[in-house]
C-alpha cells in the first residue's frame, strides 16, 4: 500500500524527505524545504504536520527526540530508498528529456 | 445576541465549508468584530476597532472529537503554525481556528490542495455519515407514526403533530446538507483532476442556506411553542418533553468540563462519553416510565372523567356498578379530537372510539388507516347495507363485534362485547347517541 501512495512523490514530499537526511525538528524542516528548493518550494504547516504523520505512520521517517511540543524525525532507510528511487527517476525524466527536447529549451 | 462590547451568533456549518466560515469571519472582524471563541455553531465575537484580518479555518483530522481541549497533538500542530506566522484563535472538534494580520508574508496553512481535500472530506464524512443516520431514523419514526396502526391518537395530539413537524423539518433540513455535501465532493473531485483551486463553498451560498435553515427552524419552534403557551392540556406534556430534551445536554455540558480539567487519554474520554450516553439514556427511560405510571394511575385523566360521554354501557341496559368507573380518554388538536371510552364487567363490555374532525382529508386518512390496521390484525371489516341515513357509511367484521361508523365528520369505532341485542337495534342506538 505504502509503496502504491508514494510511488511518485509530489514536490513537498520529495523535498520534505530530503530535508530530513538530516535530523530536523518539524519547525525546522519548513525553513529548511524553503532553503533547499531557494525558496520556490513552499510547504505550508498543514500539509507539513499532515504529510510527517504519514511517513511516520510508514516508517519511512522515524522520531528521534522530543523536547516538549518539539517532535524531532530522520529519514530511515525505507523512506532513503523511496526518495533515491524518486530522484532516479526524476534523473530518467530529464535525461530522456535531453535527448528528446534538446534546443527547444529556452531559459 | 449582543451584550455591550460581546456578540454571540449562531452560523451553522459543515468541515467543508470552512473557506465559507472564513468569509464570514473576516467579515465581522472589517465591522469591528473580532472572534474569541466558538462552541459548535454558537460563534463568541469581542468589540474591537475594524480591521482587515485574515482568518484560516483549518481541518485537523487526526483531533478526535473525544480529545480533551488542547490535546497534546492540536498543541503540537498550533507549534506548527504559529512558527509559520499563524495566531491560534479557538477551537471546536477537529476545527481549528487561526488568524494573521498580514497574510502577504504569510504562507498558506495547507499548500497541498490533495492532503487539505483528503481531511477535509474525511472529517465532513463524519458529520454527514451521522446527519444520514439520523436522517433515516426519522424517516423510519415517521413512517411508523404515520403508516403502522391507526392514527387517530396522532392527529388528535398538538404534540404528536408538533413532533411529526419537527421530523418532518430536520429530514428536510437533513437532506439538504447531506445533497449539497454530496454536490460538493462531485465538483471538487472534478477540480482536483484539473489540478484547480478546490472550492469550498462561499459565505454567499452558506448564509442563504442559513436563512432558509433557520427560517425553517423558527417556523417549527413556533409551531411547537404555540400549544405550549395556548393549550392547558399540552402544556404539561410539551414543558415534560422539553425538561427530557435537557437531560442529555446538561450531563453533555458537565462531561465537556469535567474532561477538559482531568485531560485523560482519548480512550478514557471515549468511555467516558458512552457511559454518559448510557446514563442519558437510562434517566430519560426512568423520567418517561415514572410519568408513564403517573398518567396510568389516572392522576392525569381525572380531568376528562367528568366530560359528557355520549354513549354508555347502561345506554343497553346494562348497569355500571358504582365502584369501578369507565376509562375514558379526550384528547383535542388542532385538527381533531377523539374520545375512548371502555367500561366492562366479567360479562358485558362496551368499547368504543369517536374521532372527530372538520377537515375532510383527516377524516379520509383516518377511515383508511383504522381499516388497514383492522385489517392487519385479522379483522376484515366489509361495508354493510343499513337502514342508518345514506351519509354513514358501516363497515362491520363478520361476527358483528366490529363496527367502523363514518360520517363526513366523524370516524367511529366501536367493539360490542355483550348480546341480547339486534345489529340495527345496537347502530341504531350508537348513531342516535354519537351523531
Amino acid at each position: 500500500m505504502a509503496r502504491e501512495q508514494f510511488q511518485n512523490l509530489t514536490e513537498p514530499m520529495y523535498y520534505i524527505l530530503m530535508s530530513l537526511m538530516k535530523e530536523r525538528c518539524g519547525v525546522d524542516i519548513m525553513q529548511a524545504v524553503d532553503e533547499i528548493s531557494k525558496g520556490r518550494v513552499k510547504v505550508g504547516p498543514g500539509t507539513l504536520y499532515a504529510l510527517l504523520g504519514k511517513f511516520e505512520k510508514e516508517n519511512m521517517i522515524r522520531e528521534t527526540e522530543v523536547q516538549g511540543r518539539k517532535r524531532s524525525y530522520i529519514i530511515t532507510d525505507k523512506g532513503k530508498k523511496i526518495l533515491l528511487d524518486e530522484y532516479k527517476r526524476l534523473i530518467i525524466m530529464v535525461n530522456d528529456g535531453l535527448l528528446e527536447m534538446e534546443g527547444e529549451y529556452e531559459d | 445576541m449582543r451584550i455591550k462590547d460581546i456578540k454571540i451568533t449562531l452560523f451553522s456549518y459543515l468541515p467543508y465549508e470552512c473557506v465559507a466560515v472564513e468569509e464570514y469571519l473576516e467579515e465581522m472582524a472589517k465591522r469591528g468584530w473580532l472572534l474569541q471563541s466558538v462552541k459548535g455553531y454558537l460563534f463568541k465575537f469581542k468589540r474591537i476597532e475594524p480591521k482587515k484580518i485574515k482568518y484560516s479555518v483549518d481541518v485537523l483530522y487526526e483531533a478526535s472529537i473525544f480529545d480533551c481541549k488542547d490535546s497534546n497533538a492540536a498543541l503540537e500542530y498550533r507549534e506548527y503554525c504559529k512558527a509559520a506566522g499563524w495566531n491560534y484563535v479557538c477551537q471546536t472538534g477537529k476545527i481549528q481556528i487561526f488568524y494573521t494580520d498580514d497574510d502577504r508574508k504569510n504562507i498558506s496553512i495547507h499548500t497541498d490542495e490533495e492532503e487539505k481535500y483528503k481531511s477535509v472530506l474525511k472529517a465532513s464524512l463524519n458529520n454527514v455519515g451521522w446527519q444520514f443516520i439520523l436522517t433515516l431514523i426519522l424517516i423510519l419514526d415517521l413512517y411508523m407514526f404515520l403508516f403502522n396502526g391507526s392514527i387517530d391518537y396522532v392527529l388528535a395530539s398538538d404534540l404528536m403533530i408538533s413532533s411529526m413537524l419537527i421530523m418532518l423539518a430536520l429530514i428536510f433540513i437533513n437532506s439538504i446538507e447531506i445533497i449539497s455535501f454530496f454536490i460538493w465532493v462531485i465538483k471538487a473531485k472534478g477540480h482536483l483532476k484539473e489540478n484547480k483551486f478546490m472550492p469550498y463553498n462561499n459565505y454567499k451560498q452558506l448564509r442563504i442556506k442559513n436563512i432558509f435553515k433557520n427560517t425553517y427552524i423558527l417556523i417549527i419552534l413556533l409551531v411547537y411553542l404555540v400549544p405550549l403557551i395556548f393549550n392547558n392540556d399540552d402544556r404539561f406534556n410539551i414543558s415534560f418533553l422539553l425538561i427530557i430534551m435537557c437531560i442529555p445536554l446538561i450531563i453533555e455540558f458537565c462531561i465537556e468540563i469535567f474532561i477538559n480539567r482531568k485531560r485523560y487519554s482519548r480512550k478514557t474520554n471515549m468511555a467516558i462519553h458512552i457511559g454518559s450516553v448510557i446514563v442519558s439514556i437510562y434517566l430519560i427511560f426512568t423520567v418517561v416510565g415514572i410519568s408513564l405510571i403517573w398518567s396510568i394511575t389516572g392522576l392525569q385523566q381525572s380531568k376528562f372523567t367528568t366530560k359528557k360521554i355520549s354513549l354508555r354501557l347502561s345506554d343497553f341496559g346494562y348497569k355500571e356498578k358504582k365502584d369501578t368507573i369507565p376509562n375514558i380518554n379526550f384528547d383535542k388538536s388542532i385538527l381533531a379530537q377523539r374520545t375512548e371510552y371502555y367500561y366492562g364487567n366479567e360479562n358485558n363490555n362496551l368499547s368504543y372510539t369517536i374521532f372527530h374532525s372538520q377537515y375532510s382529508w383527516v377524516i379520509e386518512f383516518d377511515e383508511n388507516r383504522l381499516l388497514r390496521t383492522l385489517k392487519k390484525y385479522g379483522r376484515d371489516l366489509k361495508l354493510e347495507n343499513t337502514n342508518l341515513p345514506s351519509n354513514i357509511k358501516v363497515y362491520s367484521d363478520s361476527n358483528k363485534k366490529i363496527f367502523v361508523l363514518v360520517s363526513k365528520d366523524k370516524v367511529v369505532e366501536i367493539t360490542k362485547g355483550f348480546s341480547g341485542i339486534s345489529e340495527n337495534e345496537f347502530l341504531n342506538k350508537a348513531y342516535k347517541n354519537i351523531f
